[in-house]
């Protein structure tokens, strides 16, 4: 039954990969791989040490001074996201206009649509550029705008059957329009959307209920696989999240105090579904580890320490996980499961939930273990979903060997 | 089944010893680097929350005292012992001094008892220069000292008096370094706190008045301030213009609670003699201090009634 659905599963995702814009976006997002470890590992160094309330410095008592190196780190390596997100637009647009306008039978110098479409995903970067949104990108917009841009460069060219000069007015004005239009649809964005946070919403008391937290958990990993920004309220550990407000002061009041809001967002999704990332991807590290193929398993071995810090963007980009169907659903399901079997923990009084807050930079695999007021039961707990998850993601990792193998 | 169960581990043990030597050295590092966190982060989260805990429950509420330029810790000493003459027994209110040193170090003197509900604190700075830059200095070192002092003595509220500088010390710390999910500031009060500096004029905003009025959306919307100016002789305190306090108003009018203007004049209404005044001394009793109730001394509006120089505006 299973193998069933998974063959039908990996017969979508070969097709899905061999079509030529996602075959030449996947293949920009595997050569951008080695950028992207120096910037996750960056983001790390960030985040466990030189952010004021690192988890580092607060458990060793560090009272670091505000460095400015250390400021000037975090902005580079915020400029460093844009950056990425620049090289992967614009290796994408190589390689996609050369294989087909290869295919048309027309010979440019891809130099211009190259060029502007970096430039128009950099522009991205100079219209939602906060200190606060470091993580906040949709990628999926620029990518968007990206392949529509690719689009009409392709009907030009074949629009004039080739004839016009590379670098001509016709080309010249077409960047320009590109990039006009770009910049004028990113002055749309909400500033509340570019900077991911959503408070209000996941404050309200439909996410106070597992039919709530489920249908984010489920929905959590298909916005991530599709490229938008998960909201922060979900990801980091230091919420402000009404519920969580009122868990604290109740729990402050009297030690064992009945919670107001036993399940919300931070005691079951930032807890449980998402240990290593969106998706629950520690486990399909480790997975990745346990692979014969060596390129898989220094995948797995470089995104490991990351992933234990909850960050999965190596992966997103190496395997990758961004708009991949083989990946999608041990995800959704990965996550789906670590919900479901928190929400009843907490619901039958095995643990109690997850209140206190904890230091920037707290692995979710500790989350429970640090502040829930049952730690060892909160431990547990968080094993039983890590081995669950591992054993979901097995067989996709297999897969994942098999298509590597063809390749 | 009872066979595939017993083979399990002898299969698990199998699949370790095959995988590559790279994968289970990452794998084993990174267990022992998690559990070692682990330790360490619940220990620390264990004090952490004992302490928040105690924060929460504490009924301490001190009063903080801020003495302005060129004045010591010793600076509230007379109306400290005034206070506490009138408030005998359990109603006396202990003091602990905290001298912030030039090299930023803290030192400590006297002690804070909590069988009074408000006990004080005077916090003195060793740089104490007459200008801006020290002024800031001394805003970003009280979120130190009071971060220590929370640490130290687990309280949450708070209510704050300034002396001259000590008022723009207060100000620059609420608008940059205060934060309402560690602290309540219940009230401010300032004493001739000079917020134009020597600027007479009002429409000359100096550089310290116009960045706390681009400050003031950060103040907490729900304190109360007091502002108090002292008039010697109509016009200023002997140091202080009236109207550089009365520029206080660009600053908290609209944007906290409650701002309260007065002005105290007469004998003691000198600048450095402010803290001792009569008046003074009831308004800090009648408006910060909780024990109205068996004060021996005047009440505020009884004073008044006796000073009929004394200006009220109030919005």
């Amino acid at each position: 039954m299973f193998s069933k659905y998974l063959t039908k599963i990996v017969a979508l995702d070969n097709k899905w990969v061999k079509k030529l814009p996602v075959e030449t976006l996947f293949t920009a997002f595997q050569k951008v791989v080695p950028l992207v470890i120096i910037n996750v590992y960056l983001h790390l160094l960030i985040k466990l040490f030189f952010d004021p309330s690192a988890i580092v410095p607060a458990i060793f008592h560090i009272r670091l001074k505000h460095l400015f190196f250390a400021q000037n780190l975090q902005f580079l390596t915020s400029a460093f996201d844009y950056l990425i997100l620049a090289f992967v637009a614009a290796l994408w647009t190589k390689g996609y206009l050369e294989a087909k306008l290869d295919d048309l039978g027309h010979t440019k110098d891809e130099l211009l649509p190259v060029l502007a479409n970096f430039a128009l995903a950099l522009s991205y970067g100079f219209a939602t550029y906060t200190y606060a949104n470091q993580s906040a990108i949709y990628l999926i917009g620029v990518l968007f705008l990206t392949y529509l841009s690719n689009l009409s460069y392709v009907y030009l060219t074949k629009w004039t059957k080739g004839k016009l000069n590379d670098f001509g007015f016709a080309y010249l004005f077409w960047a320009a329009t590109i990039l006009a239009l770009s910049t004028f649809l990113y002055s749309l964005i909400p500033s509340q959307v570019s900077q991911a946070s959503f408070n209000a919403l996941f404050s309200m008391d439909f996410f106070s209920h597992w039919y709530g937290l489920v249908l984010t958990a489920i929905f959590t990993p298909i916005a991530f696989v599709l490229g938008f920004a998960i909201p922060t309220d979900l990801t980091v550990s230091a919420t402000d999240l009404s519920q969580v407000n009122a868990n604290l002061n109740a729990v402050y009041q009297a030690v064992m105090a009945q919670l107001p809001h036993p399940q919300n967002p931070y005691s079951v999704l930032t807890t449980s579904a998402l240990i290593g990332g969106v998706g629950s991807t520690l486990a399909l590290t480790i997975c990745l580890l346990f692979l014969k193929r060596q390129k898989l398993r220094r995948l797995g071995l470089w995104s490991l320490v990351p992933a234990v810090f909850d960050s999965n963007k190596i992966l997103a980009y190496g395997l990758p996980l961004f708009f991949r169907p083989l990946m999608l659903l041990p995800m959704v399901l990965a996550s789906t499961y670590g919900t479901v079997v928190t929400s009843l923990l907490i619901k039958f009084d095995f643990l109690r939930p997850t209140v206190f807050s904890v230091p920037i930079g707290t692995p979710h695999l500790l989350l429970a273990f640090f502040a829930s007021q049952t730690p060892l039961d909160a431990l547990l707990a968080t094993v039983l979903i890590l081995i669950g998850a591992i054993l979901i993601y097995w067989p996709f990792a297999k897969q994942l060997e098999k298509e590597e193998a063809n390749a | 089944m009872l066979k595939k169960m017993c083979s399990f581990p002898k299969k698990a043990r199998s699949f370790w010893q095959q995988s590559a030597r790279s994968s289970r050295i990452a794998l084993v590092l990174t267990a022992i680097a998690v559990v070692v966190l682990a330790f360490l982060g619940r220990t620390w989260m264990l004090t952490e929350h004992q302490n928040d805990r105690a924060i929460q429950k504490s009924r301490i509420e001190p009063v903080i005292f801020v003495p302005g330029s060129s004045a010591t810790i010793q600076r509230f000493n007379s109306l400290f012992t005034t206070l506490n003459e009138e408030d005998s027994g359990s109603k006396n209110h202990s003091v602990l001094k905290v001298q912030v040193n030039a090299d930023g170090s803290l030192s400590y003197s006297g002690h804070l008892s909590s069988a009074n509900r408000q006990p004080f604190i005077v916090i003195g700075f060793e740089k104490n220069q007459d200008n801006y830059p020290t002024i800031q200095a001394d805003g970003q070192s009280m979120e130190t000292v009071m971060s220590d002092l929370q640490s130290k003595y687990h309280f949450r509220s708070f209510s704050a008096v300034g002396h001259s500088n000590g008022g723009l010390i207060w100000t620059d710390y609420l608008e940059n370094y205060y934060s309402s999910n560690n602290f309540h500031i219940r009230t401010l009060m300032t004493l001739g706190t000079p917020y134009n500096f020597s600027e007479s004029s009002d429409t000359k905003k100096t550089t310290m008045l116009s960045d706390f009025i681009d400050g003031s959306d950060n103040l907490p919307t729900d304190l109360s301030v007091y502002s108090i100016a002292g008039s010697d002789d109509y016009t200023d305190d002997g140091n202080v213009n009236v109207q550089s306090v009365l520029s206080g108003k660009y600053i908290f009018q609209k944007k906290v609670a409650k701002y309260t203007q007065t002005t105290v004049s007469g004998d003691n209404a000198q600048h450095s003699k402010l803290p001792e005044n009569p008046e003074v001394v009831n308004l800090i009793r009648e408006l910060i201090l909780d024990n109205k109730a068996g004060r021996r001394g005047l009440s505020t509006n009884q004073l008044k009634k006796e000073a009929p120089a004394t200006d009220k505006d109030k919005n």
